[in-house]
């Protein structure tokens, strides 16, 4: 009969090397990579829209697939039960509840989600690659820092307030010991250190933000989830790259309004629209507020292009106005795919296409979007305008 | 614990009972590990087996499955000679010394059940000098190489043939079978009166016949480096060794528990209060489950071996069998795997007993999902318990055509599922890679309908589309 060995540690042949942990490690890796595939689908995620952008978010991931040929969800599938005094025929509905000991692993694990905790800087970072925007990254932005000051060397010659005293003890200690005697005293001129700082001018890394939306009565909750979003990575990616930043939020219909942040996604009115009010707003602002000099200006205005036919020359109007004092300007036309009560609506008439017709510069875009998978494509092209404005700039 | 014993003694003692139930084993190494290791055994099957992402998503899987409290592992133990058993450090010792007796029983099952006898006994080292090797190939090709080649064995390992077995000849070049006497579906209602007779050559078509083993098709037909064969034959021989224990799940468990009481009732070294405690422990294992709509295996298998033992120790007595109900037990696990096991031995008293039935998933005309409860005959019942242990739980592939045009397949769809789209176009993308050509399969679509997908360099698309023109399905 076979004997028992003896207990004993995992031997040689074992040789886990924390195998599970190394491969989890490359799920993990693979996980992310379908992530940067596929961030686009996270640029409208609820989870990082609604959180205040500061901290790690919880975005749903779900396992990586393994292909294989499988069954599809079969509505009547059969299975075996015990337990139940029950009769052919009898119905039960289902209690849907989430208490461990059901179900069977290994089927469930590629519907199972887990959470994984992203910073919205890493998710920034798989957005900037994905929308091939390097010049956003502060990396490759040199003229980001603000002037700064640091010791740079140590000189003999100097003001008094700047003495460096440590130095100024070690140089006068070092002297009397080469005499014979190592102790502190006697000071005299030679023995002097002094602080020097080196001033580095750097670019001031100021920008004032705009973010107008039009909230007339058109404007659905679901456009101004569009527009949330937008606003969401612009400011971003916008922190990214400069310090210093002013958001200004302007509600309007025919009138302009500055309100907070959190009245500017909720609140909407009854009224008509007239764009150029917003814009005007902004001119008037920025002109007063942020000079072009020491401001990196950014404006954009959303709408649903339900704008009144007379204003839309006077936002060419203003746009024009704003050009010379903006890094980049942008106006996002909400026109959602299969809105019917859209159909009436000549194209050529939206404002959209009289700011692309009438202002052509490189630091201006006009965009159309047309539901939640267009807002990726809407800020790679406003920052494609962007990366005009901040050459012109530099 | 008042139990005055080490495990070492305990285990020692196991095997001294154990020889006076006839039990029948390998040496087995007991190995007590924490948690960890245990979870990483778990996600790899086969702990010495070569790298894989998917082992870590089962180890991640498990790990929170863990933390969610969702499963509680005993005991892990692998089909080798000798076998290796891992225990948990962190189980009581009462609870390890039954543990030890449930591994003794798996161990005796490995031995001497018929399917288990025809798998590879040295595995554990196979698996680690294989793994040796798919590392050299990691270092020389890299391992996004080398782990796409394992994407598609995994994507098509449970397509074996298990009764051609792992080491097949291949197909003869050039014979030629010819069979005769077909009767044409038609000929009763057409003029013939007697059944035509035909010659019909059946190797001129390749392969010669219908081939279910998918992988051992593409490794020795297709154009593959000789690393890429080999990584695919690896998990081919994988898939072997673990047939037998998909198709005895319900046997194998149900078995080890019985050993398990069996041993333990005569374990006389136990303290009472420690007794209780196996008791405890044992009913956790061996019950029938808070999920109704659920059978667990260990609970059914050990009902079933209980009923086989006390009914022919009955007929023993009664003089209608020459074996009594131990000898019958080991004569069940030796030649039976799940299917005939439920087949033969569940009775219209068991499944009356456990209050057993089979049912449907439906939904009402308000779309809410709800359970019809079918049958509680026996019959029924054992046909949905088995229904769901065919083909490695995988749909039934085969290939019916290849040439350098493609490969034809065909998906046996006799149970009315249809092919998960996503996955099918994943799959077919795989074949594809390697074969070339058009993968075409033959499947039905959610209405039972036949429908043709297939592959090739222009992407996935079904022929079911009125514009005339494939539909490709992009970023699927």
């Amino acid at each position: 009969m076979p004997k028992a060995k003896k207990l004993k540690d995992l031997s040689d042949i074992w040789k886990l090397k924390r195998r599970g942990q190394r491969d989890s490690d490359r799920h993990k890796e693979l996980v992310k990579k379908a992530i940067k595939k596929s961030g686009k689908d996270l640029i409208t995620e609820y989870n990082i829209i609604k959180s205040d952008g500061n901290k790690k978010v919880k975005v749903p991931i779900k396992f990586l697939d393994q292909y294989r040929f499988k069954h599809g969800r079969y509505n009547k599938e059969s299975g075996t039960g015990q337990g139940m005094d029950a009769n052919p025929g009898d119905r039960y509905r289902l209690r849907k509840k989430k208490k461990p000991g059901s179900g069977r692993a290994g089927n469930e694990q590629d519907e199972l989600v887990f959470e994984e905790e992203v910073s919205i800087d890493e998710i920034v970072d798989i957005l900037l690659e994905e929308l091939n925007l390097p010049w956003m990254d502060p990396k490759e932005a040199s003229a980001i820092e603000i002037e700064t000051e640091e010791v740079s060397s140590i000189e003999k010659k100097g003001i008094i307030p700047n003495i460096d005293i440590k130095r100024t003890l070690v140089e006068n200690i070092k002297r009397n010991a080469a005499k014979g005697d190592p102790t502190v005293g006697g000071f005299v001129n030679e023995d002097l250190r002094y602080k020097v700082w080196d001033t580095e001018i750097e670019y001031q890394s100021n920008a004032a933000i705009y973010m107008m939306m039009d909230r007339s009565g058109s404007m659905s909750d679901e456009k101004r989830y569009i527009a949330k979003s937008f606003y969401f990575w612009m400011a971003q990616f916008l922190k990214r790259r400069y310090k210093n930043i002013k958001m200004y939020f302007i509600a309007h219909d025919t009138e302009a309004h500055m309100v907070s942040e959190e009245d500017f996604f909720m609140v909407s009115s009854g009224g008509g629209t007239q764009c150029s009010s917003a814009f005007k707003f902004a001119y008037e602002h920025l002109s007063a507020n942020h000079p072009v000099d020491y401001w990196n200006n950014y404006v954009f205005e959303f709408s649903d292009g339900d704008n009144w036919g007379d204003d839309n020359f006077r936002c060419v109007d203003y746009v024009s106005k704003l050009l010379p004092l903006c890094t980049a300007i942008g106006y996002g036309e909400i026109v959602l795919e299969g809105d019917a009560t859209r159909s009436w609506i000549n194209d050529d008439n939206l404002l959209s296409a009289i700011l692309n017709k009438e202002i052509n510069r490189t630091r201006f875009v006009a965009l159309r979007i047309g539901s939640r998978d267009d807002v990726f494509e809407a800020l790679r092209s406003f920052f494609n305008v962007d990366r005009f404005g901040y050459k012109n700039k530099k | 614990m008042k139990t005055n014993i080490t495990l070492e003694a305990a285990i020692d003692r196991l095997h001294e009972l154990a020889a006076e139930s006839k039990l029948d084993y390998f040496p087995i190494n007991f190995e007590v590990v924490p948690i960890e290791i245990m979870l990483e055994v778990m996600s790899y099957g086969l702990p010495t087996r070569a790298r894989h992402w998917s082992y870590g998503k089962s180890y991640e899987y498990q790990k929170i499955n863990g933390e969610m409290g969702f499963s509680k592992v005993y005991e892990i133990v692998l089909n080798n000679d000798p076998s290796y058993a891992f225990l948990l450090d962190t189980n009581s010792l009462i609870a390890n010394i039954m543990v030890g007796a449930h591994v003794i029983g798996h161990v005796h099952f490995f031995k001497n059940n018929c399917l288990f006898k025809e798998t590879d006994r040295k595995m554990v080292y196979q698996a680690a000098a294989r793994a040796q090797r798919i590392e050299d190939y990691i270092e020389k090709y890299g391992i996004e190489r080398v782990e796409h080649v394992m994407d598609i064995g995994f994507a098509l390992d449970k397509h074996i043939d298990w009764h051609k077995g792992v080491y097949r000849e291949l197909y003869p070049s050039k014979e030629k079978v010819f069979k005769k006497n077909r009767v044409d579906e038609f000929d009763d209602i057409s003029n013939n009166k007697k059944p035509s007779v035909k010659e019909v050559v059946i190797n001129k078509e390749f392969p010669p016949s219908n081939e279910y083993d998918l992988l051992w098709f593409l490794i020795n037909y297709a154009v593959l480096d000789p690393w890429e064969k080999d990584v695919l034959e690896i998990i081919r021989a994988e898939s072997f060794y673990f047939y037998p224990q998909f198709y005895t799940k319900i046997m194998n468990e149900g078995f080890a528990s019985y050993c398990h009481a069996d041993l333990m009732s005569k374990f006389d070294d136990i303290e009472l209060s420690d007794h209780l405690d196996f008791c405890k422990i044992h009913e956790k294992v061996v019950q029938p489950g808070s999920n109704k709509l659920h059978i667990n295996p260990y609970f059914l298998g050990f009902t079933i071996f209980h009923d086989i033992k006390r009914r022919w120790d009955e007929m023993h007595e009664n003089g209608d069998s020459d074996i009594d109900g131990l000898e019958k037990i080991y004569q069940v696990v030796e030649e039976e795997d799940d299917i005939s096991f439920i087949k033969h031995y569940l009775t219209q008293e068991i499944v009356d007993d456990l209050q057993m039935f089979s049912y449907v998933r439906n939904y009402d005309n308000g779309k809410r999902e709800y359970i019809e409860i079918e049958s509680k005959n026996v019959n029924d019942v054992a046909e949905y318990i088995v229904n769901d242990l065919y083909n490695y739980r995988s749909p039934l592939i085969y290939i019916s055509k290849a040439s350098g045009d493609g490969i034809e397949l065909v998906h046996e769809h006799s149970d009315g599922k249809y092919l998960d789209k996503k996955h099918l176009n994943n799959v077919l993308k795989y074949i594809h890679e390697i074969w070339g050509g058009i993968i075409n399969i033959e499947t039905i679509d959610n209405n039972g309908e036949i429908i043709n997908f297939s592959y090739d360099e222009l992407g996935f698309s079904h022929d079911d589309d009125s514009s005339g023109s494939s539909t490709l399905f992009t970023g699927v």
